[in-house]
This record gives C-alpha cells, structure tokens and sequence, in this order.
C-alpha cells in the first residue's frame, strides 16, 4: 500500500517535471530574443534558436565554443567580470559575429546564475539586435542630410533671387534717381519760366498801367 | 539488416533504462544531420527491429529500454553508413542539446567539479550501472574514469567516449582535450575504463 501511494508520488513528480521541462524548453525557444548561458570561463553551455538565427550557426557549432567566438572579445570579457562582480550588467553596446564573420550590432544584456549555495555557477547573456534600429538610423540620418544640401541650396537659389533683386532694385532706384534729377531740372526750368512768366505779366501790367496813365496826362 | 536485427535481440535482454533526454538528443543530431528525411528512415529502421515506442512521444524525463536508444544509434549508424569516427560525433554532440545535461550545469564551474559530480550524472541518465573516477591528476591533467555494468555493444563505447569528452570540454573550455579508451568489456576486461588528457 505504502509502496503503491510511493509510486504515485514519484509518477506525479515525473509528470510535473515534464511539464516543467516543456515549459522551460518552449519559452526559451519561443523568445526571439537571442539567450545564452556561458560558463564562468566563458565557454557557451547553452543557446536558444534565436542564436541559430542570428549568428547562422546551428547549436551544434555553438555549444562548447568560446562566447569570444561571438561576441567582441575585449567588451564580453569585461561584461563577464562585471557580472560575476556585480551580478548583473545592462545594455552594453557592442559586435555579434555570424557566421560569414558579419558585424552585427546588439546591445548585451548579463545576469550571473548562482547555485543553492548562492555561488556564481555561470551567467545568462540576453542579446537585443540593433540592426534594423542602425539601420533607421542610418537612413534617418541620410534623410537629415539630404534635407541639409536641399536647405542650402534652397537658401542659396534665395539667397541669389535676393541678390539678383536687390541689383534690379539698386538699377531701378539709380533710373528713378536719374529720372527724379531730370525731372527736379525740368521742374526748375518750369519753375524758372513760370517766374518769368509772372515777372512778365507784372511788367506787362505795370507797362499798361503807365500807358494809362501817359494818356490820361495827355488827354 | 540481419546482423543488426540479431544483435538487437541480444541486446534486448539486456535490462536497463535510460532516461527520454538521451533518445531526444539523438533524434534531434540525426535531424540536424540528415533532416526530417533521415530522420525518418532511421525511425522506419527501428520500428523494424520491433519496437513498439513511438519515437515521436519521447519525453525527456521518463526512462525507456537503453536497447531502444542503442538501437537508435546503430540504426543511424547502418542507415547512413557512418563510420566510428561519426558515432563518437553523435556522442560528442548529444550533450549540446541534452536537457539534463542543462540541468547538471551548474556544476560546469571547473573540471574538478565536474568530474567530483560525475557519478551524479550518471544517476541521471541511467537506473544501472555505475561510473567511477578512478585517478584525478589536475597537475599532470589527466582523469581516469571506469564505466561498469553498461555492455549493450562497442559502438556505444565509442559514443559514450564523445560524451565525456563533451562534458570534459565544456568545463575546461578548450580544445585540447582528447579521450582514450584504455580498456573494454568487449576487449575481455571487466569495465571500460577511458583516459582524459588535456593541454
């Protein structure tokens, strides 16, 4: 009886183990983002399919490399000792290597694994692709250009009709000059001969008034 | 064929069980190997030397017949007609994907841990038969390891061979790690006994 409820037991056990075990290996292989546990001397014990994906390695050419075979040699180090340190890093910037030796930018996520005893047994390496953020950056940044050139050569087509308008104005302004003197000369000579004209008519009244007056002396 | 299906026999009666996770690991390598279609054909190769398991439901904790994931490998094995050199690859690559193996990381913190817990991983994987460090030598950097009591057939001494090197590779982290059966059961010694140097 003892031995039945034993055998019960363990079999519950396997089972919730399985479960467990399933649950483990989907979430890892479902996560598109590319994990890796690396033993404390750097040596790769474990990667998802996402590391397939982006390196182009299956997990048999990854399995017991170097993590340095991967990732930037001199960053991963110092990430490694940070961790095994401090227990964790954050979004360290640095290069994947794929297989064809391919850069490929990704941002280092660290957090050490330690055993029941709480001693560092390891650390998980949790990997952000930038690729397709550079790469937005990149055509953000030719956008930014060639919005750049468009403006100056914008502002120099204005700049040159302003220039070019400001010659017209300035010719424009000598023809009106010009035109304003001639006009002042004639306005002068206008002037001139209206005043002479007046002077004139003032002699001439003056000469009839004397006129008069002789004849009416004479008369 | 014959001479497969007759060794199978004889190698069904011999009892012990080993745990799914080794069987997954296999089917996994012989599918990264040799696709679904290989896959398959070593499948076909077993249902032939009348095995009831459907290796489709395999799951990585129960434990199932070693003649059964013996077969697996020998099939593979004469389906593809791989030499020693890819059986001990088999062996080599088995770890890389093996679910326990996982499990038993945490000990991968040096190779003298890794081989003080050796045994344990045997528990793991096998309800029989015992592994046994017999000399550990970090100055001269070499182990020695005894196998008793796992005699399915000389092929999977050579599988087993590329396990332990995995294992041995994986916790010193170089390459320069080779692994020598220095003695046989099937040579007419009482155990296996495997030699592990390194640089």
């Amino acid at each position: 009886m003892k031995n039945k409820k034993e055998q019960e037991k363990i079999s519950t056990l396997l089972e919730d183990l399985n479960l467990l075990e399933s649950y483990a290996q989907e979430l890892f292989s479902f996560t598109p983002l590319p994990l890796f546990f690396i033993s404390p001397n750097g040596v790769i014990l474990e990667a998802n399919p996402s590391v397939e994906k982006i390196t182009k390695k299956n997990i048999y050419e990854i399995i017991g490399e170097p993590v340095e075979t991967v990732l930037d040699e001199k960053e991963i180090k110092r990430i490694i000792k940070e961790t095994l340190k401090k227990g964790s890093t954050q979004s360290q910037e640095m290069f994947l290597a794929d297989k064809e030796n391919k850069k490929i930018p990704v941002n280092v996520f660290s957090q050490a694994r330690r055993n029941q005893k709480d001693k560092i047994i390891g650390c998980f390496l949790g990997l952000f692709d930038l690729t397709e953020i550079k790469n937005k950056e990149e055509l953000l940044e030719e956008s930014r250009q060639v919005l750049e050139i468009k403006v100056a050569a914008k502002t120099r087509e204005l700049q040159n009709l302003a220039d070019e308008l400001e010659i017209k104005i300035n010719e424009r302004t000598k023809e009106l000059e010009e035109k304003i003197v001639e006009l002042e000369k004639i306005n002068r000579l206008m002037v001139g001969r209206e005043m002479k004209m007046v002077e004139l008519k003032e002699k001439l009244e003056e000469n009839e008034k004397k006129i008069k007056k002789l004849k009416n002396n004479h008369g | 064929m014959a001479d497969l299906k007759e060794a199978i026999e004889k190698i069904k009666e011999i009892p012990g069980n080993v745990r799914g996770d080794i069987i997954i690991s296999n089917l996994l390598y012989i599918r990264s190997k040799k696709g679904d279609i290989g896959l398959n054909k070593v499948k076909e190769k077993v249902k032939e030397l009348n095995f009831s398991q459907s290796l489709d439901k395999i799951r990585a904790l129960e434990w199932y017949p070693e003649s059964l994931s013996v077969s697996i490998i020998l099939s593979a094995k004469e389906v593809f007609n791989w030499t020693e050199k890819d059986v001990f690859e088999m062996g080599n690559s088995s770890t890389k994907t093996s679910f326990i193996m996982k499990a038993l990381m945490r000990y991968f913190i040096s190779i003298d841990k890794v081989f003080e817990e050796a045994s344990r991983y045997w528990d793991k994987y096998f309800d029989f038969g015992k592994l046994n460090i017999l000399e550990k030598d970090k100055k001269n950097k070499r182990i020695v390891i005894s196998v008793e009591g796992h005699n399915f057939h000389p092929d999977i001494c050579i599988y087993q061979a590329g396990f332990m090197l995995k294992i041995a590779q994986l916790s010193i982290g170089q390459k320069e790690v080779e692994i020598k059966e220095t003695k046989c059961f099937f040579k007419g010694d009482n155990c296996h006994e495997y030699l592990i140097t390194w640089q």
